[in-house]
């Protein structure tokens, strides 16, 4: 049923259609402020390093304000992996000293310790680090991942 | 009752008694306090012939008590319709509303604003990172101890209450000795160990020299299956 047949040549609301309708978008620009401000507030615009992470389809987000990362880079052929104080760059140090760095972040309040290792380091050396990071009381190691595929594809 | 300031010098019909009246400017128009209305506000039409009758005021309105009834006689006789259908209207048709609504009319154009406001939601919600590292809890490797504090429990005694995962320098993956041919199938080899066997613990042995990225597949694996406790052993294959 067209409104021409219920309303006939004087349709009220034919007119008010036409003329000065506009929609209140008070609360919708109150909304899209606080939006806003959340974003700008909770992102960071560091980039990411390059490291071949291994990938892993289940895992917990862990918060890097609150934690020490240490990276391990593979080394080159027949060359010993890199370790980085810091999430790609920082200090190159030696497996010794891991303990002290982690040692320091516990007494700081970085209880917890992210390793991101490159997937082709052995794994054999990502274990003689976890154990430097497991000798220190209080630690809590946590290995970084990546991305599957399936996730990275909006 | 009020009217907006763009109908200012228009000529609308009165809400009330229906007669097309000319809306004042607010300058001119000063009604005063008390029911009399001025006699220099003219509401009057300027079209309107003087010989018009009178509009009645309405039926429910009482005549105003202190009305002038003096008019001056030199006055012309289009000012006494004006008096009559000033004071049917003026109770209501204050100038403080007229003012209020001047206020309301004159709105700010946000249209730009919001477009830029927009703009920077959607670029900062895509860019956005949340300081988030993606991560795995992994079993850590026991500190080497010495003497009598030293308790191993043999791979033969442990495979009876869990299921035995094993990567060699190759990364060839072997659930309980079996070796896989594509790691893809590790999850569901182990669900179906897991129904079949009824364990719920998995223990992972990695040679020295075989890769992260299959020992963390490995362990991601469980976590698919919902292994209930996930332990790392320290086994020395291949070249150790």
């Amino acid at each position: 049923m067209s409104s021409s047949t219920l309303f006939g040549e004087d349709d009220p609301w034919a007119r008010q259609r036409t003329s000065g309708v506009e929609v209140d978008m008070t609360s919708m620009i109150d909304c899209t402020f606080l939006l806003l401000i959340f974003f700008m507030v909770c992102s960071t615009m560091q980039s990411q390093p390059d490291i071949d992470l291994p990938v892993a389809a289940h895992s917990i987000g862990v918060d890097t304000q609150g934690a020490s990362l240490i990276t391990i880079l593979a080394g080159a052929f027949n060359e010993p992996p890199r370790i980085l104080l810091g999430d790609g760059v920082g200090d190159e140090v030696a497996l010794d000293e891991v303990r002290r760095f982690v040692s320091d972040a516990v007494a700081a309040g970085n209880s917890r310790i992210v390793v991101k290792a490159e997937g082709d380091v052995s794994h054999g050396f990502i274990e003689d680090v976890a154990r430097q990071i497991v000798a220190v009381e209080g630690a809590q190691l946590y290995m970084g991942v990546g991305d599957t595929p399936e996730d990275s594809q909006p | 009752m009020s009217i907006s300031t763009r109908k200012i010098g228009a000529l609308v019909p009165c809400a009330i008694c229906g007669a097309e009246v000319l809306v004042p400017a607010e300058d001119d128009f000063t009604p005063a306090r008390t029911a009399a209305p001025p006699p220099e506000v003219v509401f009057a039409t300027p079209t309107e012939p003087v010989s018009e009758p009178p509009v009645e005021p309405p039926p429910w309105r009482e005549p105003l008590p202190s009305a002038p009834q003096n008019q001056p006689p030199d006055e012309p006789s289009t000012l006494a319709n004006a008096d009559k259908n000033a004071a049917a209207i003026d109770e209501d048709f204050t100038p403080l509303l007229i003012k209020s609504s001047r206020f309301a009319e004159e709105e700010l154009d946000l249209t730009a604003m919001v477009d830029v406001v927009f703009q920077l939601l959607i670029f900062f919600m895509v860019t956005a990172s949340f300081s988030l590292q993606k991560s795995i809890e992994v079993p850590t490797p026991d500190q080497p101890r010495q003497g009598v504090s030293r308790a191993l429990q043999p791979l033969e005694e442990l495979q009876d209450v869990a299921i035995l995962v094993s990567v060699d320098e190759r990364n060839v993956v072997s659930v309980d000795d079996e070796p896989l041919a594509d790691l893809s199938q590790l999850a569901d080899v182990l669900s179906d160990r897991m129904r079949r066997d009824r364990k719920s613990e998995l223990i992972v042995t990695a040679a020295r020299n075989a890769a992260h990225r299959t020992v963390i597949s490995v362990i991601d694996a469980a976590n698919e299956v919902g292994m209930q406790r996930i332990r790392l052993g320290t086994a020395k294959l291949g070249a150790d």
